[in-house]
């Protein structure tokens, strides 16, 4: 690896009506608890372009990872995905069967776990493992066949090819997440999540998995969902951000945009506390945490959900639940009453 | 000068196990914690380089393989009973996870009371009680919402903060505190950095602060020690060592530190290693070289023999032969 490719993602792709790798409109999942209904996604809508890169952030609880899920249709009792659609090429995926699902898992969608320790069998060689998958889409080839399309994958993703002879437990890390990225890519998906791939190891390695993931997705042109809360890591791969709080969406838009002008007072609380090694704008040090504590879903404060830590807060927040509306005509979408009576006032 | 804790060219082998391997987790590694002026130093290493051993001796919880492990230039292994009474007051801990470390079948008054007798702090009941309402007070929380609650009730925020009001109680001289904020959200990794900058602000307290995460060290630290895989690789004050990074590992590893500035990118002026030298496992015993030789773009001959800490400036040493001619 002499040569550093790029992580500039290409421009989004011109978006029309039908030329979204995915589009998600108006996700809504629940737990469904002794203690009552948990929403745990609440109307989340989104839309991406095939080569497009979109990061979701959040605390714990806000709900990055359950609409991860939700999109693979991954769901577990007592949680059920209650409403909305997530159509990857024209296909909606909740409305599919099961066994449907099941088809659409790695061939239109496909999932780089969080903890790659854990998501790869102890006891298969890494090999079987990606054989696995192809052979259950109805892929059918000669040894030599196999042998080669496993070489090829590996390959795609920085690993040699003896690796595919190889258990687990001889791999590291770092080789073990580029073995679940291989696992992930070997139907071409037009869609990849990453739920924080890469939280588990080390900066270094960090690094070179994101540089190689973000070259096989160049030349897949999948649209890419990147959920974490490393909002440097953000900067560095994704296009789009989504901010998320307590279930809901609370800003979309550009990454440069809203890491240089956020509008959401939750957003700039966020940024505000992060640390940094460049920071010029404060002295080193003078962090920011953001008061109190993420609300519980089981008892979500009444109008907006942020308000009871939220700074710029004003009459109606306790009582007027905002919706994510577009600023002034642009891109970016914001769920803020500080935002409404603008966009009132400029409508009017 | 007086040293409060220290570590003296210290080993620390793990071993054996089923196929009779030994790791080694610290090589020859000398840190130490003064006593006149509140510090925080930052231990920054990845995954196995030794940082969580090196919290383990400053504790006296395992005995170093060779080398020594000192409380104010005693052996902590060979402390009478009252140093040891002393050494267990002045050196405090904060763990990693906020949620493991209480018992859940007791209020959290338990872990509060529990150091306030065996240190034999107060003389009665009522002034137990006074002195942990104070100390709660001091870190930013409400006696009434933290007693007599059980751990479950409490958030991870005030949970870590109890950890700290707990070591707080004994005014302790050192607190060393291993990841502590590796498993809360953003927001409230704030907030803990903010608490541990306040205990050396206010209450004079030095803190080892461990980490993977250099950027929080930097925020936070006064001194930084860089670890690699069990020795150091780079020592000093920690403005100049991020700025101007000597070591080739400090270099790849402030480089790799993904930006929050999307026009910074990430891999400007970054030397790269291959990828297959790049994955780490535990050094075994016998590896007598720099061990960051066999990933590093300037490796040479020489390097197979360790380098020594050259001091490259008034406050910074580095372990590399690149600066052989500075000193």
């Amino acid at each position: 690896m002499s040569e550093i490719t790029s992580l500039d993602s290409e421009p989004v792709a011109s978006v029309d009506a039908d030329g979204f790798a995915l589009q998600v409109k108006n996700l809504r999942v629940s737990y469904f608890t002794s203690a009552g209904e948990v929403k745990a996604v609440d109307d989340v809508s989104f839309s991406l372009s095939p080569s497009a890169r979109l990061g979701l952030v959040g605390e714990s609880g806000s709900g990055k990872s359950t609409t991860a899920l939700a999109l693979m249709r991954l769901i577990k009792e007592p949680g059920k995905i209650v409403g909305g659609s997530a159509t990857v090429d024209g296909v909606d995926l909740l409305g599919l069967e099961s066994e449907e699902m099941r088809t659409a898992r790695l061939s239109r969608i496909a999932m780089v776990p969080q903890g790659a320790m854990n998501s790869l069998n102890p006891v298969a060689k890494v090999k079987n493992q990606i054989i696995d998958g192809l052979r259950d889409h109805g892929e059918s080839m000669s040894a030599s066949g196999w042998r080669d399309r496993v070489a090829s994958l590996l390959g795609k993703v920085g690993l040699d090819h003896t690796v595919g002879d190889m258990y687990p437990h001889e791999l590291s890390g770092g080789m073990k997440q580029r073995a679940t990225i291989a696992i992930a890519i070997s139907m071409e998906p037009k869609v990849i999540i990453a739920d924080e791939p890469t939280s588990a190891l080390d900066v270094v390695v960090q690094r070179q998995i994101m540089e190689t993931l973000a070259e096989i997705q160049k030349e897949m042109r999948a649209a890419i969902v990147l959920i974490g809360h490393d909002i440097g890591l953000m900067a560095q791969f994704v296009d789009q951000l989504g901010v998320m709080y307590a279930g809901r969406m609370v800003e979309f838009g550009p990454l440069r945009q809203l890491l240089s002008d956020p509008k959401h007072p939750y957003t700039k609380m966020m940024i505000d506390s992060l640390p940094s090694l460049e920071r010029t704008d404060r002295p080193r040090g003078a962090l920011r945490g953001i008061p109190g504590t993420a609300p519980s879903l089981y008892d979500l404060p009444t109008g907006c959900s942020f308000h009871p830590r939220c700074a710029e807060r004003f009459h109606p927040c306790d009582q007027h639940d905002p919706r994510l509306t577009n600023l002034n005509g642009s891109e970016r979408r914001v769920a803020c009453l500080l935002y409404e009576s603008n966009n009132m006032a400029g409508n009017a | 000068m007086s040293t409060l804790v220290e570590l003296l060219d210290v080993t620390k082998v793990y071993g054996g196990g089923w196929f009779g391997r030994n790791t080694i987790a610290l090589n020859k590694l000398s840190i130490s914690v003064d006593d006149d002026e509140p510090l925080i130093t930052s231990l920054v290493g990845e995954s196995g380089s030794g940082k969580t051993t090196v919290a383990k001796l400053l504790l006296g919880l395992i005995p170093p393989t060779s080398g020594l492990a000192l409380y104010r230039n005693n052996d902590i292994s060979k402390l009478s009973r009252q140093q040891r009474r002393e050494f267990r007051r002045d050196v405090q801990v904060i763990f990693q996870d906020p949620f493991e470390v209480y018992n859940p079948f007791y209020k959290v008054d338990h872990a509060l009371h529990l150091p306030v007798k065996k240190a034999r702090l107060t003389s009665s009941k009522e002034e137990a009680i006074e002195l942990i309402e104070t100390t709660l007070r001091r870190v930013g929380l409400n006696p009434r919402d933290t007693l007599g609650r059980y751990p479950h009730q409490l958030s991870g925020g005030q949970r870590q903060r109890v950890m700290v009001a707990r070591a707080l109680l004994l005014n302790p001289k050192l607190i060393v505190a291993d990841e502590p904020v590796s498993m809360v959200d953003a927001s409230l990794r704030a907030t803990i950095l903010e608490n541990l900058s306040q205990l050396k602000r206010e209450f004079g307290i030095s803190i080892v602060y461990i980490t993977h995460d250099l950027t929080t060290a930097y925020e936070i630290s006064d001194r930084i020690v860089v670890l690699y895989r069990g020795t150091v690789a780079e020592v000093g004050d920690v403005v100049p060592i991020v700025q101007e990074p000597q070591h080739p590992y400090t270099r790849l590893l402030i480089g790799s530190i993904p930006s929050p500035d999307p026009d910074t990118k990430w891999q400007q002026g970054l030397e790269v290693v291959s990828q297959a030298a790049s994955d780490v496992s535990a050094p075994e015993v016998g590896l007598d070289g720099c061990h960051f030789a066999p990933r590093c773009p300037h490796a040479m001959p020489e390097c197979n023999t360790a380098p020594p800490l050259i001091k490259t400036g008034d406050d910074r040493a580095v372990s590399c032969y690149l600066y052989k001619d500075s000193s």
